[in-house]
């Protein structure tokens, strides 16, 4: 990989993407695509609504609930209230490895199970990406450099890092996450490492609590995107050409068609883990495997740049 | 133990299905609109429902499954999903082009009662849908039947925005193939054009799902039957709807909107229902059925005498969706094999009669359709007497490890295997590939567990 290589002007890239909006939706895009300057982070706008029919990345909050969240608990019978599909559409897509040890009263494992209510029509009333900070500096570590990069779905503080954003909402969004007050419970909470350790830890120069965002790891004139959609996907890849690209399964196929190879950042592909120092050997490995794999020479026919020799037949 | 909480004692369940085999409608119109050239399906509903069923589909077929959402939000909630659709069918024409939407409901907007007609028509009215292109619906509430009843009123609703009346009548005839896969489609037209019959075959997801490498991404791939095509449907000399479940519906609203005559047959999967196919589209076209597919359906046959012994008497469970279950249970007592375990979540009163027939021959089988019938209840009844064969679709895989069953995935969903779209079931040829899986899964099951002194070289 060539970190020298010339990149195309971000400025312009946007400007052609966002000329072939509808006027409403390309003004709402044109505030979620921007481009980067670690030294003066720019204010990106992040979780906001779809724009209904962008082709969008997003899911719903019951897929984070019961995918992400209850996925990998293992001796809960999760009931899911509602119509088939939900609950069989969260059955087992999403990676969860647990051993739960031999059957027995301790060796529950309810992960493999798809509980539903099932709802008929008789039953219904009728009334009327947050992964891709850490993956870059994986890339990074490979030589390689980041373009562009966005999140499905993700704060502003997780674009701009931690630090007083003046003119963030008070929620840091639009209306859907409700206030929450947390307190530790006096008995039950147990920290791992006590104030006093956590001080001398600081001491010695480890930070906590920090995040620094996306955008201050990020290139100057890189762009960033939030809940980027189909039509955007396609022009980056176009104009970029990259060596690979990172996303979810909706993405993988229609990328790998393109002919730039795919790294899905929520399965790893049913790979991984990438955790730690040896899950960033095994990050290498598969980012070599997919760049340096041999099909991507044999996309184009041998004929299509030869033709010539076709002229040749045709005429014998 | 992967399902170790699932016990051997059958106990009465009200109002929980645990391991379904059927899913919601949505998914199943949004493959049948995949089967339009040029088509981009639409989920009327929140954006949820669209990604789980473009992930469905996508871990399905290893392809690029594209579809937009409406988006909803509380808002649309409580005062309709109008402003989405409107918006949504906008930014669809001005972005992806489509030569056509397809626009399907959610459990969600069903609820609110969003009349899709209503919406498309001012959609119409206002300019949001460019002159030429076109804009056809179905209503999917997830609440009622399943995927296979979304697809059969996807059909529904291209027959009632598409075909077009005619006073000719061509020879073409209409092929509406079900719920197959993009390699079964191709078959059955290979199987039209070695008999010389013109067909126009919808929907079609061959040359969509199962679309070339070229190193670019195509919006909308070369593949899927053609608007034109449909339209002219209309004015076909007939229609064969395959599989009740999924294609008579469809076939027979082609019938009341247009007068073409439609002939209602299984899904041509294992000998007799291919012969009967066969034997139907040259009834209807007047053309006979050449030597060169005589001669496939001796080689089927030559395979099934050959390897008879073991086939014969082998207890097999299977599950999934009404019109496959029917013709593989069918195929199944053809090379005599005993389906005694059949299972599908979709809902239907014509499936028992149905699967009776069938399985007359078979009095020890047990089936169940729709409500508490699930997966959980099959491996209980395996638990109960155990089966030499699992014939389904992924989710088999657990029953197959925990049961040390030999395993065959035909069905939807395959997130674990590929070959079912690039390789038929349907027809002689997918006859033979079928057996030869079935063959291949008992005999090496036996060569992995048998004891030492038992190994057979040749078999």
């Amino acid at each position: 990989m060539n970190m020298t290589q010339q990149t195309p002007d971000a400025e312009t890239i946007k400007a052609e993407i966002i000329g072939k909006y509808p006027a409403k939706v390309a003004k709402k895009r044109a505030k979620s695509m921007v481009v980067n300057d670690p030294e003066s982070i720019p204010q990106v706008q992040a979780n906001v609504r779809t724009v209904p029919g962008i082709i969008t990345q997003r899911g719903c909050c019951y897929a984070g609930c019961k995918g992400v969240v209850l996925g990998p608990t293992r001796d809960i019978v999760n009931i899911t209230h509602g119509p088939i599909g939900c609950g069989f559409y969260s059955w087992l897509t999403r990676r969860n490895q647990t051993n739960p040890g031999e059957v027995g009263p301790n060796g529950e494992n309810f992960m493999m199970y798809c509980f539903s209510t099932d709802m008929q029509d008789e039953n219904i009333v009728f009334v009327g990406g947050s992964r891709a900070h850490h993956y870059q500096d994986l890339f990074r570590e490979l030589g390689m450099k980041s373009v562009a990069a966005g999140y499905e779905f993700a704060h502003r503080d997780g674009y701009e890092g931690r630090r007083v954003l003046p003119t963030i909402q008070a929620d840091a969004d639009s209306r859907n996450i409700e206030e929450l007050h947390v307190e530790a419970d006096p008995t039950a909470y147990n920290p791992r490492k006590s104030t006093d350790e956590m001080q001398t830890f600081a001491t010695q120069g480890y930070e906590f609590n920090d995040y620094n965002g996306m955008m201050t790891e990020m290139e100057k004139g890189s762009l960033v995107i939030d809940d980027i959609s189909h039509y955007e996907m396609e022009k980056l890849i176009e104009t970029y050409h990259p060596a690979v690209f990172c996303a979810g399964i909706k993405e993988k196929y229609c990328v790998q068609k393109m002919g730039v190879p795919l790294k899905q950042l929520h399965s790893y592909d049913y790979g991984g883990p990438y955790a730690g120092f040896r899950g960033a050997i095994n990050f290498y490995r598969d980012i070599d495997r997919m760049v340096n794999a041999k099909v991507w020479k044999l996309v184009r026919p041998p004929w299509k740049d030869s033709p010539q020799i076709v002229a040749e037949y045709a005429t014998a | 133990m992967l399902l170790r909480h699932t016990p051997k004692e059958i106990k009465p369940r009200e109002a929980l299905t645990v391991n379904p085999a059927k899913t919601c409608q949505p998914i199943g119109a949004m493959y049948a609109a995949l089967g339009i050239h040029g088509c981009l399906p639409h989920s009327h509903g929140s954006q949820g429902c669209c990604a789980y069923h473009r992930s469905a589909l996508t871990r399905h077929y290893k392809e690029p499954v594209m579809a937009g959402t409406s988006s909803f939000t509380e808002g649309a909630s409580v005062f309709g999903g109008q402003a989405n659709l409107l918006a949504a069918l906008d930014t669809l024409f001005t972005v992806y082009d489509p030569e056509i939407v397809a626009v399907h409901t959610t459990c969600l907007s069903e609820t609110i009662g969003d009349d899709l007609n209503q919406i498309i028509g001012k959609a119409k009215e206002e300019g949001k849908i460019p002159p030429g292109r076109r804009v056809i619906y179905a209503n999917t509430p997830s609440y009622v039947g399943s995927h296979v009843t979304g697809f059969s009123n996807m059909i529904e609703g291209i027959v009632r925005g598409l075909p077009e009346k005619s006073e000719t009548r061509s020879e073409t005839i209409n092929i509406i193939p079900g719920w197959v896969e993009p390699s079964d489609m191709r078959e059955i037209k290979r199987l039209a054009t070695e008999m010389g019959v013109p067909v126009t075959v919808f929907p079609d997801t061959s040359g969509v799902l199962d679309s070339v490498m070229t190193g670019h991404a195509a919006m909308y791939p070369k593949g899927g039957a053609p608007v034109k095509d449909i339209v002219a449907a209309g004015g076909n000399k007939h229609t064969l709807a395959l599989g009740n479940f999924c294609s008579e519906a469809g076939a027979k609203a082609l019938e009341v909107k247009c007068g073409v005559p439609y002939s209602a047959l299984d899904l041509p999967i294992g000998i007799s229902a291919t012969d009967r196919f066969l034997q139907r589209l040259s009834e209807v076209s007047g053309k006979p059925i050449p030597e060169s597919i005589e001669d496939e359906r001796g080689r089927l046959v030559d395979f099934i005498t050959d390897m008879q012994q073991y086939f014969w008497g082998k207890r097999v469970a299977l599950w999934g969706d009404p019109d496959q279950l029917v013709t593989l249970s069918e195929f199944l007592v053809d090379i005599d094999m005993r389906p005694v375990y059949v299972v599908s979540g979709t809902p239907g009163k014509s499936f028992d009669a149905r699967i009776a027939k069938v399985l007359g021959s078979v009095p020890e089988a047990k089936f169940k359709n729709g409500a508490g019938a699930d997966m959980f209840l099959m491996h209980q009844w395996i638990k109960n007497e155990k089966v030499d064969l699992l014939l389904g679709n992924t989710y088999g895989k657990y029953i197959a490890r925990d049961e040390g069953i030999p395993f065959v995935r035909v069905g939807f969903p395959i997130f674990d295997r590929v070959g079912h779209s690039y390789m038929p079931l349907v027809g002689y040829a997918g006859a033979i590939r079928l057996l030869e899986r079935i063959l291949n899964a008992i005999l090496d099951h036996k060569d992995a567990t048998c004891p030492e002194y038992q190994m057979e070289l040749v078999e």
